[in-house]
C-alpha cells in the first residue's frame, strides 16, 4: 500500500516554501546559538582557533570522568530499564486481564510528570529522612534487626534508579506495541515444527524484536545522556555532561568557559550518533509493523495460575514504580512531618500559595504557575505548525540531500538544552534581534525543543493515510479544502494532538534551557520549584506541595486538550 | 457545479472554523497581552539583582520600602540564585544590563566580578561611617553592608549520639574521624562555599591540595550548590556538621527556642565574609544607583541587617542581645588581602576541583 503523501512530487517552489519555514526557524533559534557555543570550544580566550580545548576535555581526568560517567549511567540505565520492561511488555501483550487498560494508561504518566518532580519523589523515598529509612527504623525496632540506613542522595546508584523510574514506562510502551504487532504465525509455525519454547524465544521472538530493542535502548540512552534536572538535584558530585556544562558556564572563568564549548561539541556528536541509531532502528521497526498489520489477531492465552501470579506481581511493580514518586510527594505535601504518622495538614499548600511577592520581588508561586500555562500554550501554538510543516517536508520525495535536510530538521532532539539556552541569550542579547530577558525567548526555546517530537508524531499520521483517499474524495466532487478538512485533517488529528500535548508537556516540564534564559519575572514552575528546593530552609513540605500543584496543572491541561479534541470531533469539521 | 480548488465548504464548517480561529486568536492575544503586562521593569526606577536569601530572609522587605519612600521610586529585586548564578546572569547581560545594582558581591567573589568588568566603582558620600576593618576594597567597586563569620556548625545531639568530637580548627575537618559527617558547598556556585574554600585554603597554606583531598574523602560527595539546600539537608539530619555562619545558634534560639546547634569559629582563625553591593557597569539609572549605595551605610539600612543573620558594618549600630549571647566571634583573623586572593584563588579552585571531582 502506498501512501498519498509520498506520492505527489510537489513543484520545486512549493517544496522550498515548505522547507524554508522550519529551516529558517531552526537556523535562527537552534543552529546558530548552538554553533556559537560550540565555536567557543574551538577558540582560545584570545579568539584564535585551536583544538586545545577539545584536547584538554578529552585528556583531563575530571572531564573524562564526567564523559565516562554520562556514558556509563546512560548505558546501565537503558539496559536495566529494558530488562525490567521486557517481561511486562510481553505479559501485557499476551494476556487480557482486568485493569490492563489502566496499566497501559499509567505508562503515559512519565510523559506528563516533569523530571524535577520525579527527583523530588526520589528525595522523599530515598533521602536520609525519607520513607525507606523510616521503614528501616521501624524494622530495626524489632529484636535482632540491624539494618543500615540508606545513604543514597548524591550517589550514582540513585541516578540510575531515578532514570529507571522515569524511562521504564516508556520502554513498556514501545515494546508492547512491538509485541502486539508481532507476527503470531511465525510462532505457530515454529511450534508446529516442534521448536521448544527457548528456541522460539531466541530464534523467532528476539530476532523479531531486535529493532524495537535497539530503538528503545537508543532512545532511553539518549534521554539519560541528556539528563539534567534529576542529576542537578540529586546527583551530588556526579555530573552528566549537561550539568557540567552548566557549572562551567556559571564558573565564568575564561578558560573553563571554552572547555564548556568543547564539551558541547562532544556531547552533540555522541547524541547525534545515538539519535541516528534510534531513527534508523525505529524506521526498520515501522516497515515490519505494516507486515504485522495484516496478519491475524495476536495469540491470547488463558491465564494460568503461574501467569496470574506473575501478572499481578508485575502490575503491582509497574504501579509502584510509576506512582510511588507521585504518591510520596502527595503524602509529603499533606502531613506536617511529611509522612503519614504525622498530622494531616494543608499548611504547606497555604504557605506556598500565600507566599507574597515581598519587597518588590516580582515573582510569586502563582505568577510562576500563570507563566507556565501561558508559555505552554504559546509554545504549543508555535510548535504545532512547525511540526506540521516539518512532517510535511519529510514525507515529500527526494534524494540524499533531502534526507540530510530531514535529519537537520530533527536536530534539536539531540541538542544540549543548557547550551541552547545559553547560546540563545549570548547570540541575541545585543543587535537587531533582541531576545535576552524577553518572554518570547522562553516560548522560542520550548518550541525549538518540542517541534521535532511533534513532527515525528504527525509524520506517522501522514504516512498512515492511504494515498487514494483524498483523490477519491476529489473525484467525488469535493474541493481541495473539503478534502483537506473533511478527510485528511480528521485522520491527521491524532498526530496533531500528540504534537500539541508534547509541546505543552515539554514547555511545562523543561528546566535546563529555561533556567538559562528566563529572567526573573518569567520564571516557570519547574524553575520556581528548583528555587523552592534551594530555599527550602528546614522544611521540605512547601516543595512537596508545589510539586503536587505542578502535576495537577499539567494533568488538567492535558485533560482540557483532550476535551477540546473531543469537541472538535463532535461539532467541528465533519457535519 | 463545484469549482475545483476553491470549492465551497458547508456553512456549518465555515462557521466552526471561524469560531475556532477567533477563540484561538483571542487566546493567543490575551496570553501575549498578559506577558507584556508582566514585563514591568519599564516602570521600575531601580532594578536590583541579589542572591536569594537577601529576599527570603527578609532584609529586602525591611529596607527596600524605606528606600522607595525616601526617593519616591519603584524598586524591583531579582534573585536568580546563589551569588555565582547572579554573577553569571550579569555576565550574560553585559553590554545591555537590566540591573542597576547588584547585592551580595562579597570579599570572596569581588575579584571575579572586577576581572569580568561587571562593576562601576563608586565611593559613597558617607564612606567614613564604614568600620575601617571592612574596607578591603580600596577602589570601592562595592560598598560593604554586612558581615558574618564563616563557621562550622554541628548538630549537638547527633554529635553526641555518634560520639564524634567537636572540631577545634578548620583543619580538623580533613580528619578521618569526620568521614561521612560533613556537608560542604560548591565554591563555584555559592559565595558561602567560596568563602569557606578561601578560609580553609588560607589556613591549610602550602598543603591545600592534601587538605582538600581529605575534605573530599570525608564529604562522600555531599557538596551542594546552594547554602539553602545544604542547610535544609543539615536540618533534616543528613550529616551532623556543615559550613555556615557564626550566628546560627542565635538563629535557632530566636526561631525555634532551642540551642542544639553548636557553632564553632576557632578563636585564632576567624574568617569574615563581608558582603557588599555595587553599581552594575552600564546601569540604566546611575544617579539613583549611587543614592542606593549611599543609603546602605545609613542607620535605616544598618539597623536591619540582623534580618540577614549578619552583623552591621557601621560600628555605632546596636546589636541584638541574642547575637551577643549566642553568636561566636574570633580574636584573630586569617583573611587574605585582595592581591593575595587574586594570586591564590585559581590555585585553590584547581585543587578543590581535583579533590572533589578528580577522585573516585
Amino acid at each position: 500500500m502506498k501512501e498519498r503523501w509520498r506520492n505527489g512530487r510537489e513543484p520545486f517552489h512549493k517544496r522550498m516554501a515548505i522547507y524554508s519555514v522550519p529551516l529558517l526557524f531552526l537556523s535562527f533559534f537552534c543552529l546558530y546559538p548552538l554553533g556559537l557555543m560550540m565555536s567557543y570550544g574551538l577558540k582560545t580566550s584570545q579568539g584564535d582557533y585551536t583544538f586545545e580545548n577539545l584536547k584538554v576535555v578529552l585528556t583531563d581526568a575530571i572531564y573524562l570522568k564526567v564523559i565516562w560517567f554520562t556514558f556509563w549511567q546512560s548505558g546501565l540505565s537503558a539496559i536495566l530499564t529494558l530488562i525490567l520492561a521486557l517481561p511486562g511488555a510481553y505479559l501485557l501483550s499476551a494476556y487480557d486481564f482486568p485493569g490492563k487498560r489502566a496499566v497501559m494508561a499509567a505508562t503515559t504518566v512519565p510523559f506528563v510528570v516533569p523530571s524535577l518532580v520525579l527527583a523530588v519523589g526520589m528525595i522523599a523515598i530515598f533521602g536520609s529522612g525519607g520513607n525507606l529509612n523510616s521503614l528501616i527504623d521501624r524494622y530495626n525496632s524489632l529484636p535482632l534487626a540491624d539494618l543500615d540506613h540508606l545513604d543514597l542522595i548524591g550517589s550514582r546508584t540513585l541516578i540510575v534508579i531515578a532514570h529507571i523510574f522515569f524511562n521504564f514506562p516508556i520502554a513498556i510502551r514501545i515494546l508492547h506495541a512491538r509485541f502486539v504487532n508481532m507476527d503470531p504465525d511465525l510462532v505457530r509455525a515454529a511450534r508446529s515444527f516442534g521448536a521448544g519454547k527457548i528456541r522460539i524465544l531466541f530464534q523467532v521472538i528476539i530476532p523479531q524484536l531486535r529493532y524495537s530493542i535497539l530503538s528503545s535502548l537508543s532512545l532511553i540512552f539518549t534521554f539519560c545522556f541528556l539528563s539534567f534536572g534529576i542529576v542537578l538535584l540529586i546527583g551530588g558530585l556526579n555530573h552528566t555532561i549537561e550539568v557540567e556544562i552548566r557549572s562551567l558556564f556559571i564558573a565564568l572563568t575564561g578558560e573553563r568557559f571554552h572547555h564548556a564549548g568543547a564539551l558541547v561539541i562532544i556531547e552533540s556528536l555522541i547524541v547525534i550518533a545515538t539519535t541516528l541509531i534510534y531513527i534508523w532502528s525505529s524506521s526498520k521497526d515501522r516497515s515490519r509493523e505494516e507486515v504485522a498489520f495484516f496478519s491475524g489477531p495476536i495469540l491470547k492465552r488463558k491465564i494460568s495460575p503461574l501467569a496470574g501470579v506473575s501478572i499481578s506481581a508485575y502490575v503491582l511493580m509497574v504501579i509502584l514504580v510509576v506512582f510511588s514518586p507521585i504518591i510520596v510527594v502527595i503524602i509529603g505535601s499533606l502531613f506536617s512531618g511529611n509522612d503519614i504518622s504525622s498530622e494531616f495538614t494543608f499548611i504547606w499548600y497555604e504557605r506556598i500559595l500565600t507566599m507574597e511577592s515581598s519587597a518588590g520581588m516580582s515573582i510569586t508561586p502563582l505568577d510562576a504557575i500563570r507563566n507556565s500555562i501561558l508559555f505552554g500554550f504559546l509554545a504549543m501554538v508555535l510548535s504545532v505548525p512547525l511540526s506540521y510543516l516539518t512532517a510535511w517536508a519529510m514525507v515529500l520525495r527526494g534524494g540524499v540531500s533531502k534526507r540530510f535536510l530531514d535529519m537537520m530538521l530533527l536536530f534539536p532532539l539531540g541538542a544540549s538544552s543548557v547550551a541552547l539556552g545559553y547560546g540563545l541569550v549570548k547570540a541575541y542579547s545585543t543587535g537587531p534581534i533582541h531576545l535576552s530577558g524577553t518572554w518570547y525567548i522562553i516560548v522560542l526555546v520550548h518550541a525549538v525543543i518540542a517541534y521535532p517530537i511533534g513532527a515525528r508524531a504527525i509524520y506517522s499520521s501522514m504516512m498512515s493515510i492511504p494515498k487514494d483517499l483524498a483523490r477519491a474524495a476529489r473525484s467525488l466532487g469535493a474541493s481541495r479544502f473539503e478534502a483537506f478538512f473533511n478527510i485528511e485533517l480528521p485522520l491527521l488529528m491524532p498526530g496533531i494532538l500528540v504534537a500539541a500535548v508534547f509541546a505543552f508537556a515539554v514547555s511545562i516540564g523543561e528546566l535546563g534551557a529555561t533556567m538559562m534564559v528566563s529572567s526573573e519575572e518569567f520564571i516557570t514552575m519547574p524553575v520556581f520549584l528548583y528555587r523552592t528546593i534551594e530555599g527550602a530552609g528546614r522544611q521540605l513540605g512547601p516543595m512537596y506541595a508545589y510539586s503536587v500543584i505542578l502535576i495537577a496543572i499539567t494533568f488538567l491541561s492535558f485533560l482540557s486538550i483532550e476535551i477540546i479534541q473531543k469537541m472538535f470531533v463532535k461539532w467541528g469539521i465533519r457535519e | 457545479m463545484r469549482n475545483d480548488g476553491m470549492g465551497v465548504l458547508s456553512r456549518g464548517t465555515i462557521i466552526t472554523l471561524i469560531a475556532i480561529s477567533f477563540i484561538f486568536a483571542l487566546a493567543v492575544g490575551s496570553a501575549i497581552f498578559i506577558l507584556e503586562e508582566t514585563k514591568d521593569d519599564g516602570n521600575k526606577d531601580l532594578v536590583i539583582y541579589a542572591y536569594e536569601s537577601f529576599v527570603t530572609y527578609g532584609l529586602a522587605e525591611a529596607v527596600i520600602p524605606a528606600f522607595e519612600e525616601l526617593y519616591d521610586v519603584n524598586v524591583s529585586i531579582h534573585t536568580p540564585g546563589d551569588m555565582g548564578v547572579v554573577l553569571s546572569q550579569l555576565e550574560l547581560e553585559k553590554g545591555d544590563p537590566k540591573a542597576d545594582i547588584v547585592i551580595g558581591v562579597d570579599n570572596s567573589m569581588l575579584h571575579k566580578a572586577v576581572s569580568l568588568n561587571l562593576l562601576e566603582p563608586y565611593t559613597p558620600l558617607n564612606i567614613e561611617r564604614l568600620d575601617p576593618t571592612f574596607a578591603f576594597d580600596p577602589d570601592h567597586f562595592i560598598v560593604p553592608f554586612d558581615y558574618g563569620y564563616i563557621a562550622m556548625i554541628c548538630n549537638g545531639s547527633m554529635m553526641e549520639e555518634r560520639g564524634i568530637p567537636f572540631p577545634t580548627s578548620v583543619l580538623d575537618l580533613a580528619n578521618p574521624v569526620y568521614d561521612g559527617q560533613i556537608l560542604l558547598l560548591d565554591p563555584a556556585q555559592s559565595s558561602t562555599g567560596s568563602s569557606f574554600m578561601i578560609w580553609a585554603g588560607t589556613v591549610a597554606g602550602e598543603d591545600h591540595q592534601g587538605y582538600f583531598n581529605g575534605l573530599a574523602d570525608n564529604a562522600n560527595g555531599k557538596m551542594f550548590g546552594s547554602w539553602d539546600v545544604m542547610y535544609a539537608l543539615w536540618g533534616e539530619g543528613e550529616a551532623p556538621i556543615a559550613i555556615s555562619y557564626g550566628l546560627d545558634t542565635a538563629y535557632e534560639k530566636m526561631w525555634f527556642g532551642t540551642a542544639n546547634t553548636v557553632t564553632i569559629v576557632p578563636e585564632d582563625e576567624g574568617y569574615r565574609q563581608i558582603e557588599g553591593a555595587g553599581m552594575v557597569k552600564g546601569a540604566n539609572d546611575p544617579d539613583l544607583a549611587k543614592k542606593f549605595l549611599d543609603f546602605i551605610l545609613t542607620d535605616t539600612f544598618q539597623e536591619q541587617v540582623y534580618n540577614n543573620y549578619m552583623l552591621p558594618v557601621v560600628p555605632s549600630t546596636p546589636i541584638d542581645p541574642a547575637f551577643q549571647e549566642y553568636g561566636v566571634f574570633a580574636e584573630d583573623h586569617v583573611e587574605p588581602t585582595l592581591p593575595d586572593l587574586e594570586e591564590n584563588y585559581e590555585d585553590w579552585m584547581d585543587s578543590w576541583r581535583n579533590a572533589f571531582f578528580g577522585q573516585d
